[in-house]
């Protein structure tokens, strides 16, 4: 019988092999350089000096740049894709076009307006100004003070930490407001409501060249794919009087359920 | 995480405090390390123990900062806030079922990305912080010398599986601090810092150009610290203090009155009702529309004991007050606004000027840290400054203390940084997945929870419908094999 100590055994040196080999990408990212400079470097610097606005910014980028790459993914497969009615398909890719390309626009706006310097001052102290003004840096004082280690404790010691902590909520708050201000405010607020109304110009224009679709009777559809951007009480009322003359399965269904 | 086994030199255990927010700090420690006071990350945890929930969660956020935040955050907007502006959109003329249909494209695209995106990014955060540990990622990512308490609590979990949680605690907190004592000793005896790299057992030195511009920012740093502190001195303070004493010598007796008037409340020596009484009279003197400087003042007793349980507080707020009365004493004698600024003033120069000798002796440190100075060297200066520098006197000699610090928190930000770029294209990779399982899942998933709005259901309810009506025979047949 084969022991399985004799197994993990045969298997280390393998097991070790793979384990240096993920290890490459890692090690190749913290070296890569173009030419002399390391791309790396730079982030470390602006992550040293603590940048705020350079760590939100790569934030939004790295959500930007995903929009733009799913963007294109999502329009070339959602064209594709024989799963979705063919009458709503047009309209779910003009929806992801148009939605990309309003996200990517409007995140990039909008973080710049968030993160701008005087607007996080105003919206943080508005927000946590209380809690680092003199009255509270003197409460904290005091309360610090009724520990036993740090009864001692000077003004000159404490002023710096008060400040630290205030700077680390601030480079908190400003990467939380912007990256919510870009990716859930501008992006899921502002952009389905322009980009749906948008969706119905773009699939126009995708479709300026096709054929009319027949519409799925089976899917309820109350959309009129000849004619993009048609009113929807016309719509609903057209197919009410389709359904009543046309719709024989319904007939014989009803009929057999009585 | 993966935890590489590591041979420590485990000694006794040294003597811990409890701070109020349940973490041991070191109390007695060796003279040639630490000084045996409180350093400033115990004023810190303490701090933070007294803030608010809401200055707690943008803590917890900046501990979060990073690829994974970024995830969620958008997820959350992807998942919750699109779908209700999709379907209830006014300005769409397009119908409803396909807007629904729309609409329900972003949960299970939030879900999707949650499950592809954040579970590739955590392993890969946590392959990071292995890397590090091990020194593999080169200097500017290496922590060796600075383990992670959680990553010291694995090793010791490896090596001794038989360790209480309690134990293993202990001792990841000996390591730690054993650690960090002999990055000092390094520092003050080599005038380097050793990293273990790739894992080997033989320590290297620091690269001595990072070595060097290490002390520089930590020289940096504390005379930012400094010109802040004047700043704050020569501005905010100054102008604060003269208009309270003006106020105090054009009001000497309305203050003198109200101050009494807190000293009563204390009397009863119960802080709970000290704080309630204070937080009555705050607003009673708010509607009756009194001195803003005086409502200023009572919430500033107020804030003393705003978190506090203990009674010792109390005197703490007395102590404040009493001082007020003395600055009421001086101020109301006074007959002038000038001579309430000449002596506010020479009060706040006299600070400045302490804090103007030790910014000039800093920069004295920059330049011998220029002229490659060594650590010990450093501290001998700041030995003997001290004799005629006020504020030097204050403080311990602890440069090495705060090159330490430096480097520590410098290479966290490095690995934060590191983690964030490499975040990217992990998620970027994880599209290629997420996408084309956003489009298998999606259509499935309506045609089996919304099949009004899919094709789907509808095609095979359409089809059983119609071989019913056309061939009545065959359709009992198909039944009855189906039964």
């Amino acid at each position: 019988m084969i022991k399985i100590s004799s197994i993990t055994n045969a298997t280390k040196p393998y097991i070790q092999r793979f384990n240096k080999l993920c290890e490459k990408p890692y090690k190749a990212l913290a070296d890569f350089k173009i030419g002399k400079h390391r791309p790396m470097d730079i982030v470390n610097d602006n992550y040293i000096a603590e940048n705020t606005k350079f760590i939100t910014g790569l934030g939004v980028a790295s959500i930007v740049l995903k929009d733009g790459v799913g963007c294109y993914m999502y329009v070339t497969q959602s064209l594709n894709n024989k799963e979705i009615p063919e009458d709503k398909r047009k309209f779910v890719a003009a929806l992801d076009l148009a939605n990309g390309g309003l996200m990517i626009l409007l995140q990039l706006l909008m973080f710049f307006t968030i993160s701008n310097k005087k607007v996080q001052e105003k919206m943080f102290n508005a927000l946590f100004g209380k809690h680092f003004d003199r009255s509270a840096s003197k409460g904290y004082q005091a309360m610090l003070k009724n520990n036993d280690l740090l009864k001692d404790m000077k003004g000159s010691d404490f002023h710096p930490v008060l400040n630290q902590a205030r700077k680390d909520v601030k480079a908190a708050f400003e990467n939380v407001t912007s990256l919510f201000a870009a990716s859930v405010v501008a992006k899921r607020v502002f952009v389905p409501f322009i980009a749906t109304p948008l969706a119905d110009k773009t699939k126009a224009w995708m479709s300026r060249n096709d054929k009319p679709v027949e519409v799925s009777k089976e899917t309820q559809n109350t959309y009129n794919t000849q004619k993009a951007g048609i009113d929807h009480k016309d719509v609903k009322s057209e197919n009410k009087a389709d359904q009543t003359k046309l719709n024989l399965l319904d007939k014989f269904k009803s009929s057999i359920q009585k | 995480m993966k935890v590489e086994k590591a041979n420590f030199n485990l000694q006794s255990m040294p003597v811990h405090n409890v701070l109020s927010s349940g973490t041991q700090v070191k109390k007695s420690v060796t003279p040639a390390s630490f000084t045996g006071r409180y350093t400033s990350a115990d004023i810190y945890q303490e701090l933070m123990h007294y803030m608010p929930g809401g200055v707690k969660l943008m803590m917890k956020a900046k501990e979060w900062t990073g690829e994974v935040q970024n995830i969620v955050i958008n997820s959350v907007g992807t998942g919750l806030i699109a779908p209700i502006f999709i379907k209830y959109n006014p300005l769409s003329k397009t119908d409803e079922d396909t807007r629904t249909y729309s609409a329900w494209r972003q949960p299970v695209s939030a879900l999707l990305a949650i499950l592809t995106q954040v579970g590739a990014t955590i392993p890969f955060n946590n392959k990071v912080k292995s890397l590090t540990h091990q020194g593999k990622l080169g200097q500017d990512y290496n922590m060796t010398p600075f383990m992670d308490i959680k990553y010291l609590k694995k090793l010791v979990k490896k090596q001794h599986p038989d360790f209480t949680p309690a134990q293993i605690n202990e001792r990841a907190l000996q390591m730690q601090n054993e650690q960090f004592e002999e990055v000092l000793k390094d520092l003050r005896t080599k005038n380097t810092v050793m990293y273990i790299e790739d894992g080997k057992p033989n320590k290297v030195e620091m690269n001595p150009k990072r070595y060097n511009e290490t002390l520089l920012k930590t020289i940096k740093s504390l005379i930012k610290e400094e010109t802040a502190e004047k700043n704050k001195n020569d501005s905010t303070k100054r102008a604060f203090r003269i208009r309270r004493s003006e106020y105090y010598r054009t009001h000497a007796e309305k203050a003198n009155a109200h101050l009494d008037s807190l000293l009563e409340l204390f009397e009863c020596g119960d802080i709970e009702k000290v704080k309630k009484s204070l937080a009555k009279k705050i607003s009673k003197m708010k509607s009756r529309k009194e001195d803003k400087e005086l409502i200023l003042f009572t919430e500033e007793i107020f804030k003393l004991g705003n978190k506090s349980n203990d009674n010792k507080t109390i005197n703490s707020m007395r102590e404040k007050v009493d001082r007020a009365k003395g600055y009421v004493r001086d101020y109301g004698a006074m007959t002038s606004k000038e001579q309430v600024i000449e002596r506010v003033n020479r009060s706040i120069d006299g600070r400045v000027t302490d804090i103007d000798k030790e910014i000039k002796f800093f920069e004295k440190v920059k330049q011998a840290i220029i002229d490659n100075k060594t650590v010990h060297e450093i501290e001998d200066m700041f030995n003997a400054e001290k004799l005629n520098n006020a504020r030097l006197q204050e403080k311990p000699v602890i440069f090495a203390e705060h090159v330490a610090r430096q480097l520590k928190q410098q290479t966290k930000s490095c690995i934060d940084g590191y983690k964030q770029v490499g975040g990217i294209f992990v998620s970027l990779a994880t599209l290629f997945i997420s996408c084309p399982l956003l489009n298998w899942v999606y259509p499935r998933f309506m045609a089996a929870v919304f099949p009004n709005l899919s094709n789907g259901k509808h095609v095979k309810d359409t089809t059983s419908l119609i071989l019913q009506a056309s061939n009545p025979a065959e359709f009992q047949k198909k039944a009855e094999v189906k039964s």
